[in-house]
């Protein structure tokens, strides 16, 4: 059911994006022939200044190194099957309430062995 | 002697340690250039190139090329951790041009001028106001170098509708700065 939904919104998403960008051609073919006002501006200027402040940059060669060999390390201790397991919070509140419940059961027990009870005191003739 | 395709590094990474290490250095630069343009720092840059390395290595022999290549799945990973990156922080940072170091990549001219100029500045600060997607897709074109189709195949969407987004994402850039008051010919 899931994947059906998501495999819908995708089509969707898909179908939106084909529309949109057959829009933008044909807008694009109308404002070529004269048929649309040409009101904007071309945008390669902007094109030009926005490459110049997103330009490439590179990762210290320190940091290179050091990710590289720890990567590396690590890749060695999957590789030996050395897993260093996270913390799952919920595996440990599962042995604890499973502890806690038996503790409980053991007292109630208890509790119940113990009790002082009144005893019946048979009065026969 | 043909270089490998991407398929059989990933395959031989899978199986050696050593040949992760060859998919890293074919991709650590691309992915700290994305990642540096979307969070603004050096310090948080590095953090997230990590994590994203070693996510990573722990899913790789999970990744099956179904039609996402593995540069797109791994800018996937990448683009997963800055999302959460700011939604932990909730705040658009702004890149601080006097920190930016650039250094030319070894296939590019070999430029390493800072520019600070107003202009420039300006010119970030508008596009760190622009809606994630649209961020995101102009780093990809002009910091990564990437095709609308290769952006299409990271972003989930098709050529047309990058080239779509793209063209309204510089109308939508130029009108802000002209808010501003900062015309650009």
């Amino acid at each position: 059911m899931m994947a059906s939904r998501s495999g819908l919104i995708r089509a969707l998403q898909r179908a939106l994006g084909a529309i949109d960008g057959a829009w933008w051609w044909g807008e694009g073919l109308m404002r070529e022939a004269g048929l649309l006002p040409r009101t904007r501006a071309p945008l390669e200027p902007l094109e030009d200044v926005v490459q110049e402040t997103l330009r490439p940059v590179e990762p210290s060669e320190t940091f290179r190194q050091s990710l590289r060999s720890d990567l590396a390390f690590a890749a060695h201790q999957r590789s030996a099957g050395l897993i260093i397991e996270r913390p799952r919070p919920f595996r440990q509140g599962l042995i604890l309430g499973i502890v806690f419940g038996f503790l409980a059961i053991l007292g109630t027990t208890l509790l119940i062995a113990f009790w002082p009870r009144q005893r019946v005191t048979s009065t026969r003739p | 002697m043909t270089e490998p395709d991407e398929g059989t590094r990933v395959e031989a990474a899978k199986a050696s340690p050593d040949a992760f290490g060859e998919l890293y250095e074919r991709y650590v630069d691309r992915i700290y250039n994305y990642i540096y343009h979307r969070v603004g720092n050096v310090h948080d840059a590095e953090d997230l190139t990590s994590r994203t390395f070693y996510r990573a290595l722990s899913h790789l022999s999970g990744y099956e090329n179904k039609g996402v290549p593995f540069s797109a799945w791994l800018y996937r990973i990448a683009h997963n951790l800055v999302a959460n990156w700011h939604r932990d922080r909730g705040r658009r940072p702004v890149v601080a041009l006097d920190d930016v170091v650039l250094r030319a990549r070894a296939d590019m001219h070999p430029e390493s001028v800072v520019e600070s100029n107003d202009e420039t500045r300006l010119l970030s600060e508008a596009i760190e106001r622009l809606e994630g997607v649209r961020r995101e897709l102009l780093v990809l074109k002009f910091a990564e170098g990437l095709s609308n189709a290769e952006i299409g195949a990271i972003m989930g969407r098709s050529e047309g509708a990058i080239k779509s987004l793209y063209h309204r994402t510089l109308l939508a850039l130029r009108k802000d700065l002209s808010k501003r008051g900062v015309k650009v010919e």
